[in-house]
């Protein structure tokens, strides 16, 4: 059917890539294709990038490192960032571009988990690297110079899934502590039953039956916990504060509202907030649509406010 | 002389043919079809299917040999089973090592060598002989009284015609309920006139809940395979996924109905394996048994219908458990009935039909579906004899005697591949099928060419204890199955499968051969001893 897209959005509608987990094999290569046709990510002006492989109690992940030349003489904030990509597609350059706009406006490092797919790998692999990679990142932070009390968890669609089930792992099992939780369209829920991830069979970049089959590949016939689908928690209270952010027509809008709605019952300090006429991940496929750069600026300031929230906080 | 010969050209013989080759022995196969592909190429009927998920039956003896292949359903059907077994055969490039249309019809120890004799009058001589003749391949029909006078069509489901058969417009009844039954059942239901069905033993039937295999399940296949290979040759059931420890007895509610209602939706026969308890405890299967009859009365309307269909008097699994596509649903349709068989036995099939103590019914058509002579027939329908002329079927008159169900006393160089006292039926057939071949060909290699080998006598005895014992701490001994001989008319009762696992009984294989087979009476040529 048709969708009220923001007139700004609609001009990219026609022109999208297909992603369809039915064909997980063609839809990669067809990515691969794609993206070969633009340059890599190289770091802009002022800003540095490394690759850590790290590990933690044998657990092995790789950490794309982006973050200011000028080191300044504090401790910087980090953000661990988790891409999307439905579990089984995408990888963690892919996050760069956009990390680069929150190292550029806040003076974090900005790192990306280079975790593992599915279905070569399954939940809780990528729990469990998201995981090693914040266990790591705490320890070393006199390397990464950083502040351990200033690590905020994001991720963007399945990468929101691993950032929630992650800090939901580290509050159940004492740290590290996070300062922030930023969502950017997430998935939160297995159970495929919401009314908007119901209806939306043919909306672009994410559909009922990918959200199924992204779940199927993701679990493995395994039970999902609240690790693997946030939604699952039954108790949210204890939460690092959260910003969520949802598109219209994007089958995760109620997952993402609901989680919110949830976490504010829980008296999680939490912000949501749901853009008119946008598609899933729309932000990144139409950059210049005014409201895909309000909802990227929202992304970057709920950072910005919780780093600095966090100064005044240890100033006190 | 030939290395040795592989009786069967299904998954045992080929990959006993390929192993054979890979160590630089010479082997000549014969197969009585005209292709590949065993047990996948004689059952043909219409719903056959494997219970075993197809990414679970497949070869795995290497990571390697399943690249280029991919599964299209969960349970694949016969004719994509078949299909894969003709393309590993291809791929293994051991066609060419068959003589097809061939049967071996009888084998004979001299000296230090088999000789056998083909249906086709021709004399082979080999060192060794590996028979992959099949655990379930001898097709088996009670002798009622007038069979042959039946004037319609007679079908067994292991002797289907290759073309099919045009069941439209056909008045038809099936004896048994067994997996043939059980999977033909609906099948032909949507395509006759009118169905009758013939029931002894009701039968605990599972829902298969087939489907396509997602993409994911099949990349992940394939990134894994190395492991897989691995964990089956650890697992006591072949198969690559784990099993449970948790026990019924121990579950309260509503714990428990919630884990049965899971793996009730998940469907399949590791259905069995929700809690262990069951596999042993009568009173946890008792539990188990209770929610797949509710099942039963929920699916099946008539009420009456539904208590007949209803297996009471023994435990779930101690039979083969069955794994169907609507076989209850079928029993809604107008035209499908039951005749209990244990209150209106069978007297006589008549020109027309079939004839039970309340009267006789009219039919085009007949399909015995009631079984096999398994684990032993494929094996006694040869003539092989021993030492001093002393056949087989004599050796085991009064059931069969194995050492670790390899090889009998009296019968050197004769391997039998998933044979009775094996785990076979038990476990995943191909991954018994590779370790009883990797045993053997090992065994040929070590003892080259002129030796023999052959069990010591009394281990028959002490290996069928053991294989009691092990069939003690399971629930199969309280049915009366063909795990113990007794779907066969004067089959003596004597447990033909080993219910210890494989791993377990991978691992006393294994150190036999690693001591250097202790257990076993090896004559090695005395050139070679020099």
């Amino acid at each position: 059917m048709s969708y009220a897209y923001d007139p700004q959005i609609q001009p990219v509608v026609d022109y999208l890539p297909v992603i369809a987990l039915s064909d997980i094999d063609g839809t990669r290569s067809m990515l691969a294709a794609a993206s070969e046709q633009f340059p890599p990510y190289a770091p802009g002006e002022g800003i540095v990038q490394e690759t850590i492989s790290a590990e933690y109690q044998g657990t092995q992940v790789q950490l794309l490192v982006i973050r200011p030349e000028a080191r300044s003489q504090d401790a910087a904030p980090a953000v661990l960032w988790f891409h999307g990509g439905g579990f089984v597609l995408g990888d963690a350059s892919e996050s760069l571009p956009f990390l680069e706009q929150v190292v550029l406006a806040t003076g974090a490092v900005g790192i990306s988990v280079q975790y593992q797919l599915s279905p070569e790998a399954n939940y809780p692999v990528a729990v469990n690297q998201g995981a090693a990679a914040a266990r790591w990142v705490a320890e070393h932070h006199d390397q990464l110079g950083i502040d351990p009390q200033r690590i905020a968890l994001g991720g963007q669609s399945a990468g929101g899934a691993y950032a929630a089930g992650l800090a939901l792992k580290l509050r159940d099992e004492q740290g590290p502590a996070i300062c922030q939780l930023v969502l950017d369209v997430p998935v939160t829920d297995d159970a495929v039953a919401t009314e908007s991830v119901l209806a939306y069979t043919d909306t672009p970049m994410w559909d009922t039956d990918n959200a199924r089959r992204s779940w199927h590949a993701y679990l493995a016939g395994a039970q999902a916990d609240q690790y693997a689908a946030p939604a699952r928690a039954a108790d949210l209270s204890g939460m690092p504060p959260t910003f969520i952010a949802v598109n219209q027509f994007d089958p995760l809008r109620d997952e993402g509202l609901e989680f919110a709605r949830r976490l504010a019952q829980a008296n999680v300090p939490t912000e949501a907030h749901l853009y008119a006429g946008t598609f899933h991940a729309s932000a990144a496929l139409a950059p210049q649509a005014e409201v895909s750069i309000r909802q990227l600026q929202d992304l970057t300031a709920a950072f910005a406010r919780a780093f600095a929230a966090n100064i005044l906080e240890e100033a006190k | 002389m030939i290395d040795a010969i592989v009786i069967g050209g299904g998954f045992a013989g080929i990959y006993a043919v390929h192993s054979l080759k890979a160590r630089g022995l010479s082997a000549q196969g014969f197969e009585t079809g005209d292709d590949v592909g065993g047990t996948w190429y004689w059952n043909r009927y219409p719903g056959a299917r494997c219970d075993v998920e197809s990414l679970d039956y497949q070869y795995g003896f290497d990571a390697q040999v399943n690249e280029g292949w991919e599964w299209s359903e969960r349970y694949a059907t016969q004719p994509e089973i078949l299909r894969y077994a003709r393309w590993a055969a291809d791929k293994l490039d051991v066609r060419g090592s068959f003589k097809f249309n061939t049967t071996v019809v009888s084998a004979e120890f001299v000296e230090d060598h088999w000789r056998l004799a083909t249906d086709a009058g021709e004399v082979f001589t080999a060192g060794y002989v590996i028979a992959a003749s099949g655990s379930i391949s001898a097709a088996s029909v009670p002798p009622f009284e007038g069979a042959e006078k039946f004037q319609g069509l007679s079908l067994h489901p292991g002797r289907w015609p290759a073309g099919g058969v045009d069941l439209s417009g056909k008045r038809v009844a099936v004896i048994g309920v067994g997996s043939s039954g059980v999977q033909l059942i609906p099948e032909v239901a949507a395509q006759c006139a009118q169905l009758t069905v013939y029931q002894r033993t009701p039968a605990y039937t599972l829902p298969a809940r087939n489907r396509p295999l997602y993409e994911d399940e099949l990349i992940r296949a394939r990134a894994t395979a190395a492991q897989l290979v691995e964990a089956r040759k650890e697992s006591q059931a072949g198969m690559s996924s784990g099993y449970t420890t948790q026990k019924l007895m121990e579950t309260a509610e509503p714990e428990r109905t919630r884990r049965l209602d899971d793996a009730w939706k998940l469907g399949g026969n590791l259905f069995l394996t929700t809690f262990i308890d069951a596999t042993y405890d009568e009173q946890a299967n008792e539990e188990l048994a209770g929610y797949v009859r509710q099942r039963i009365a929920q699916t099946v309307a008539d009420p009456q219908l539904a208590e007949k269909l209803t297996p009471r008097d023994y435990p779930i699994g101690a039979k083969r458990i069955v794994t169907d596509t609507n076989f209850l649903s079928t029993f809604n349709r107008e035209h499908v009935d039951l005749v209990d068989v244990r209150q209106d036995p069978i007297e006589q099939i008549t020109e027309h039909g079939i004839r039970t103590r309340d009267g006789e019914r009219e039919y085009d058509v007949i399909i015995y579906a009631t079984g096999y002579d398994n684990l032993t027939g494929a094996l006694t329908r040869v003539d092989y004899r021993g030492v001093d002329g002393r056949s087989l079927r004599e050796h085991w008159a009064d059931g069969a005697r194995t050492y670790l169900g390899l090889m009998a006393a009296g019968f050197p160089n004769l391997f039998m591949i998933t044979g009775p006292q094996s785990p076979s039926v038990l476990v995943n057939m191909i991954a018994a099928i590779e370790q009883h071949v990797d045993w053997a060909v090992q065994a040929i290699a070590d003892l080259g060419a002129g030796a023999s080998i052959e069990p010591r006598g009394e281990l028959e005895d002490e290996w069928a204890a053991e294989v009691e014992t092990a069939l003690s701490y399971t629930l199969y001994a309280k049915a009366k199955s063909w795990y113990r001989g007794q779907n066969i008319e004067g089959k003596p009762t004597r447990t033909l499968v080993y219910a210890g696992g494989l791993a377990n009984y991978r691992q006393r294989c294994a150190e036999e051969a690693a001591q250097g087979y202790p257990g076993f009476i090896v004559r090695v040529p005395q050139h070679a001893a020099e």
